[in-house]
């Protein structure tokens, strides 16, 4: 069941950290004929995964994998709301309100198309020219 | 905010523009957004809009499962 466990947190965390000599941590490992010392084993594990490892408990939390965002703050005045028309047939409702969009906005979102959509545009126009 | 995106639910252009919002003409540039906000699972199409980067929130399930899959394999 631990290996099991260890197999499935290992896997979730990525293929190179498995390796077989995976419980050997910190003992030596047997040094082979043509291995002049033993040497201890160099296992690369994730810094979330360090701490989740040595607790086998079964209330561990299992690392989540933050694809690729990281943990800096955003302020909310860079962030654009977008709120495209439902397509769907028959469909009447809408994300958001009039009310919604002024607590957005009080918040200090932008409701309406990003600064890099922008920014985009005029750069592939010029892109155009220069071609 | 889409031209006409809660004019179904008699919500006017005017009235979101005046709650602050930007009044776009085309899909694309509504999608064009950190974070767009949306009610039903984006189709095929929609799908296109959404580039790095981009939040989608919308809800998960559609009633057609199998669109629903092929979205997911355009995104991903």
């Amino acid at each position: 069941m631990r290996f099991a466990f260890e197999f499935f947190v290992l896997t979730l965390t990525g293929a190179k950290a498995f390796s077989p000599g995976a419980h050997y941590q910190g003992k030596l490992r047997h040094h082979g004929q043509f291995s002049t010392r033993p040497r201890r084993i160099r296992q690369v594990v994730p810094m979330d995964l360090a701490s989740t490892k040595t607790s086998s408990d079964a209330s561990v939390q299992v690392p989540s994998r933050t694809a690729s965002w990281d943990s800096s703050p955003v302020p909310y005045n860079d962030i654009a709301v977008g709120v495209p028309k439902e397509t769907l047939a028959g469909e009447r409702r809408v994300a958001q309100t009039p009310t919604s969009v002024a607590a957005l906005t009080k918040a200090g979102f932008h409701v309406g198309p990003s600064q890099k959509h922008y920014f985009n545009t005029i750069c592939s126009l010029f892109s155009i020219f220069f071609l | 905010m889409e031209s006409g995106a809660g004019a179904l639910a008699s919500f006017t252009d005017e009235a979101y523009a005046a709650a602050g919002a930007k009044i776009v003409d085309n899909a694309g540039e509504a999608w064009a957004a950190d974070l767009v906000l949306k009610l039903n699972p984006p189709t095929v199409t929609e799908a296109d809009f959404l580039g790095p980067g981009q939040v989608l929130s919308t809800r998960t399930f559609s009633s057609d499962l199998g669109s629903f899959v092929h979205v997911f394999l355009t995104i991903f």
